[in-house]
């Protein structure tokens, strides 16, 4: 079976969580690009 | 959700998703997807161009188009269900905007966009299998 990538950890994630996470890299001023990168990069397992 | 379970009614949908993209006829395909079982609230999210997301509903399209050629019933499905949930997610994010909380407009953008970007990019890594996987 595979691991949940941290793509599908998010789609699977309550909306609460998901905007904790968001709130945290606003905090941190992650852009929208890196993230789009991050989740490309993010390959299956 | 409207289940999506032969193979005619996915030459249809084909068909049907290929013609309008062809005409770049958005507004057709998403009363289209309205016939599938999708809600009007739900589908008028990517019918705002003020919130840049025709773009998008473009490429959950092509999605939809090029796993018709290379997945089984099953797996056709499960990406319908995922597509599903971007629609649910992205349509909640936008209903907090209006409801009692009245979430600010940057924090909603900034919230849709993050996820358009996990879900668009889970969609096509799922396509990317399945089309290695029938290479195979």
């Amino acid at each position: 079976m595979k691991t949940p990538t941290l793509r599908t950890k998010l789609a699977d994630a309550p909306d609460d969580t998901t905007r904790e996470i968001i709130k945290l890299l606003r905090k941190m001023k992650v852009t929208q690009s890196q993230i789009h990168k991050l989740f490309k990069d993010d390959s299956d397992k | 959700m409207t289940a999506i379970n032969n193979q005619e009614q996915w030459i249809e949908i084909e068909m049907h998703l290929n013609n309008q993209i062809r005409n770049i006829n958005v507004l057709e395909a998403l009363k289209y997807f309205l016939d599938l079982g999708f809600d009007e609230a739900e589908l008028s999210i990517f019918d705002n161009p003020e919130l840049e997301l025709l773009d998008k509903w473009q490429a959950y399209v092509a999605v939809l188009l090029s796993i018709n050629k290379v997945c089984l019933e099953e797996e056709k499905y499960e990406i319908m269900i995922l597509i599903r949930r971007a629609f649910e997610k992205q349509n909640r994010i936008i209903r907090r905007l209006f409801s009692e909380e009245k979430t600010p407009v940057e924090e909603t953008l900034w919230e849709l966009e993050f996820t358009q970007n996990y879900f668009y990019a889970t969609l096509q890594s799922q396509v990317d299998n399945l089309q290695n996987n029938n290479k195979k």
